[in-house]
């Protein structure tokens, strides 16, 4: 026999005595009949019916209060399936809360509301569950994944941070919020650790280990229907944009629209092409001249996330054009084909794009369209190249020089300023390579630099211009890389260049690694043109950064340990940056993934995986005890109340 | 009500039309005088002699001519109405040990024994109810046959309705009686004056403004009259949902003064308009109250 069930026999007997004396007590006292009762003195038979009344109240709150007491007893009683931190040892739990505010999570459930508004609750639910000593972190599961809260006991402050948490456009990273929340709870002395996962799990699903995750709300993982526009681009006499479809049910009868706003939140329809009724990704083309600037597509009818609808229109994306300026004869293979240095540059993938050029541009317009420039042996600049590139050095380009040979020749009239001052000599040399010891911001592909069989370099200890430095030395120390700040940009000058009769440099892993640094310190300056949803956008130290996004104007921005300022957003959308008074605009676009992924298919005994609410017993003791308190206290009352009422009448009687 | 004829034991059964003949014949010799005789008072007739006339109108010529005892009839013995209203409510079919039948044959034994004196002087007999069920109730009519009719209504009586929560009925009732009942009629109540509605009293004492006689019999039982209760005990109303526990140590003084006082009540409010109140027991020997009863309605004390 179970507690529950002693305790349910023991109210039984305390509940029923009492009744049954109370009846017994009344039926010894059969009514007798005696026509003239009416006439027998009112004192006693008043007192009796009050009585009778008071005696069921004071019977009635003294079973109430048994019946408390017994319930208290047998508590835990209650058992209701929520999402509730479950105690197998009874003890303290530490919880790494993973909360998913990526795109998908915006989606609207079959409950109407959104998959974020419910995860959110199930939070708070569990917050609410947890006692004196539970550990919680808290952890974001958008890409890229963060820590909210660290493992904290201070649970106000898990409160509060889970209020400031917002859902956004990001994409989904389940790998690294699981990487994340297993270091959270290594080390805490928690014996009895959860990892919960409030997402959609739409994305590579982590595998259970020794930590079991615990996924409790299967009403994430439902299926939607969701189109999304990802990418719009303004081309000559059409726009032409990016869709992507979960479900072919989601694009039926649906068009896309070149919209622009007006006053208020009016928009005016421009043009229109209607969706493929298809699933994936498709490219919709809308005819229109003359479009205005700022313009969005939109889509028309209703889905299961309307967030992703809507989409700013671009020019065509310049994305990241590298100017090359080399020549041929010397920088090319044998086998043919482009220099080693556009070669590189293309190795590197989108969004990077190789232009050749014969020559540094003149004209400043000319050099505009390109955020990079590579110079490789040059012979020296003019003094208008000289000019246009100093103007567009200021405007936060990055500008790298391969000085070979040529530079040795140098015209009269020209020069390798901004790159390396005075007169500049090639020599021959017996060093193997580069000290690569001093090129750890290389990575790992610097190592290969220390093989570069040069046979001969340029000499650039004596030709520093003035606020340059060396960042980078031959293994016998003498200067192989200078860095020089020219306004917001910055120019490198290396004493080698590319071709292959003079040196390997163009054939090494770690000249791939010298350019996507110099490009990464582009994109540090310039920022990029068009960016996902999670990238994060760096700006120099000493630049004025401001920030208008489509919530308006936004804060900026976080600085890191370098100095640099850095922006990581979570919006899609048109951004308006100014950077020292110079205004430039950004677009962030979310990932066609985040909109084509389903959410995971969890089983039931999953290995590694709990899944669904779970139904514990919940402890009531603590309002029992309240209520046992008031049951008694009413008890008293009464009777005090009612003790002086049959006073009353005795003494009228 | 049980059959008079064939549910009650045969002592009641035969005392009943016996005792009630014999009762009625007790009690035949002045029912009631004329008090109207001397010069001026027309001869009607004779009729034959019943022990108890008055032997001044004794025709001794006839005697004498027929050897037959005759009574010389004079116009001014008039006829009277007499009318029973019978009280059948609930607390009339009480019965405690002590007695041998409820008040309410009690009571029905009485009216019968009465009926049949006044259809025995050659009075008209009416009959009403109080409550009850099967209680037919019966105009005014003469003769023996009227008397039978008396006695099988009755008889066809039970014990039934709530008289203290219907004060209309009761109303209605008497209404008739008043309507049906000239001067000189004889309006006789045999109730336990319990649970009636307080306008009971006040119409039946109105119908003796009109030269009626009313006379209200109260019938008890003897365990209402003594309360003889000596432990704690709940009490149970017949009519109306009152319910009393009480400790007789301290209640039967305070009942016995309240029953005082609705006896004297009832007493005071008829004798002020020339009526009178019986008081009987299911104990007591009904040819006496029957007799009580008529030296009521005579008009002498009682």
């Amino acid at each position: 026999m179970s507690f529950l069930s002693v305790a349910a026999l023991a109210v039984a007997v305390l509940v029923a005595a009492p009744l049954l004396a109370h009846w017994l007590h009344g039926g010894s006292r059969a009514a007798v009949e005696f026509p003239p009762a009416r006439l027998v003195p009112p004192v006693e038979s008043m007192a009796r019916r009050s009585g009778k009344l008071e005696d069921r109240l004071l019977l009635s709150l003294r079973a109430l209060w048994i019946l408390a007491l017994a319930l208290l007893g047998a508590t835990p009683l209650v058992r209701c399936a929520s999402v509730r931190v479950s105690r197998s040892h009874g003890g303290s739990v530490a919880v790494a809360l993973v909360l998913d505010d990526s795109l998908s999570m915006r989606t609207i459930t079959r409950q109407g509301e959104s998959r974020w508004k419910r995860a959110m609750a199930a939070a708070h639910s569990l917050l609410a569950s947890t006692r004196e000593g539970d550990a919680f972190a808290v952890l974001l599961a958008g890409r890229p994944a963060r820590l909210a809260l660290g493992p904290t006991t201070d649970l106000r402050l898990v409160r509060r941070t889970l209020r400031s948490l917002s859902p956004g456009d990001r994409s989904t990273d389940l790998q690294g919020a699981a990487s994340l929340a297993r270091s959270c709870l290594e080390g805490l002395p928690q014996p009895d650790r959860r990892l919960v996962w409030l997402s959609d799990l739409a994305g590579e699903v982590p595998t259970g280990d020794k930590l079991t995750m615990w996924a409790p709300l299967a009403e994430l993982r439902e299926s939607s229907a969701d189109c999304g526009v990802i990418t719009a681009e303004r081309l000559v006499g059409a726009v032409k944009a990016e869709v992507v479809c979960s479900d072919a049910a989601a694009s039926q009868v649906r068009q896309l629209e070149l919209v622009v706003a007006e006053k208020g939140s009016a928009v005016r329809v421009l043009a229109s092409a209607p969706l493929a009724s298809s699933m994936g990704s498709q490219t919709v083309s809308i005819s229109a001249r003359d479009v205005p600037d700022p313009v969005d597509v939109r889509l028309t009818g209703t889905d299961d996330n309307p967030s992703n609808d809507r989409a700013p229109v671009v020019a065509v994306d310049a994305g990241w054009q590298v100017a090359v300026v080399a020549d041929p004869a010397r920088s090319s293979v044998v086998t043919g084909g482009p220099t080693l240095t556009e070669q590189a540059l293309r190795a590197l993938g989108p969004p990077i794009t190789v232009r050749p050029l014969a020559r540094v541009p003149e004209e400043h317009g000319e050099l505009e369209p390109y955020s990079m420039l590579v110079l490789d042996d040059p012979a020296g600049l003019t003094p208008e190249a000289r000019s246009t590139l100093a103007r567009w050095l200021r405007d936060g380009h990055v500008a790298l020089a391969l000085l070979g040979r040529a530079a040795e020749s140098t015209e009269l009239g020209l020069s390798m300023e901004p790159f390396a001052q005075g007169p500049l000599r090639w020599e021959s040399t017996s060093c193997q390579g580069l000290d690569v010891s001093g090129l750890e911001w290389m990575g790992p592909d610097a190592v290969t630099l220390s093989q570069l069989d040069p046979r001969g370099r340029v000499l650039l200890d004596r030709a520093k211009p003035p606020g340059a430095r060396v960042v980078g030395r031959w293994d016998d120390g003498a200067a192989w890389l200078l860095r020089r700040e020219q306004g917001r940009g910055v120019v490198f000058t290396a004493g080698l260049p590319t071709a292959v009769d003079v040196g390997d440099l163009g054939l090494r892993p770690g000249f791939l690694a010298l350019l996507d640094h110099l490009l990464t310190e582009t994109s540090r300056r310039l920022g990029p043109r068009n960016s996902l949803v999670g990238e994060t956008w760096s700006f120099a130290p000493e630049l004025q950064v401001k920030l208008r996004g489509p919530e308006g104007l936004g804060p900026c921005c976080d600085v890191g340990q370098d100095g640099y300022q850095t922006l990581n957003l979570s919006l899609a959308g048109r951004y308006e940056v100014t950077v020292n008074g110079q205004k430039q605009t950004r677009i962030v676009r979310p990932e066609a993934t985040e909109i084509l992924d389903s959410p995971a298919e969890l089983r039931e005994g999953q290995p590694g995986w709990l899944i669904g609410k779970v139904t514990e017993p919940i402890d009531m003791s603590s309002e029992l005890v309240w209520l046992i308190l008031v049951l008694g206290g009413l008890e008293i009352g009464a009777r005090l109340l009612l003790g002086g009422k049959r006073v009353a009448i005795s003494e009228a009687a | 009500m049980p059959n008079l004829h064939h549910t009650l034991d045969w002592i009641r059964l035969a005392s009943l039309r016996l005792r009630a003949r014999t009762v009625a014949d007790g009690v035949y010799a002045g029912s009631h005088r004329s008090r109207r005789h001397g010069s001026g008072v027309e001869f009607r007739g004779h009729r034959a002699y019943v022990p108890g006339d008055d032997l001044r109108w004794l025709d001794r010529h006839a005697l004498m001519r027929h050897d037959r005892l005759l009574v010389r009839q004079f116009e001014t013995e008039t006829e009277r109405v007499l009318s029973l209203v019978v009280d059948a409510s609930l607390s009339m079919g009480y019965r405690s040990r002590q007695a041998s039948g409820s008040k309410l044959e009690y009571a029905a034994l009485v009216a019968a024994a009465l009926g049949w004196v006044a259809a025995s002087g050659g009075d008209r007999l009416a009959l009403d109810w109080l409550g009850g069920s099967g209680a037919a109730p019966m105009s005014a009519r003469g003769g023996r046959e009227a008397s039978d009719r008396l006695v099988g209504s009755l008889e066809n009586v039970q014990p039934a309705g709530d008289l203290s929560r219907d004060g209309p009925a009761v109303e209605r009732v008497l209404t008739r009686v008043a309507r049906q009942t000239g001067r000189g009629a004889v309006v006789v109540l045999l109730s336990d004056l319990l649970d009636l509605p307080e306008l009971t009293l006040e119409r039946l004492a109105a119908l003796a403004i009109r030269g009626r006689v009313v006379v209200a019999v109260r019938v008890l039982d003897p365990v209402e009259l003594r309360f003889p209760f000596s432990r704690p005990v709940t009490l149970q109303a017949s009519e109306g949902r009152i319910r009393v526990e009480a400790d007789p140590a301290h209640a039967r003084a305070g009942y016995l003064q309240a029953l005082e006082r609705v006896v004297r009540l009832w007493d005071v409010q008829l004798t002020s308009r020339r009526g009178r109140l019986v008081r009987a027991s299911t104990t007591d020997d009904p040819v006496a109250v029957v007799q009580t009863t008529l030296d009521a309605v005579a008009g002498r004390r009682v």
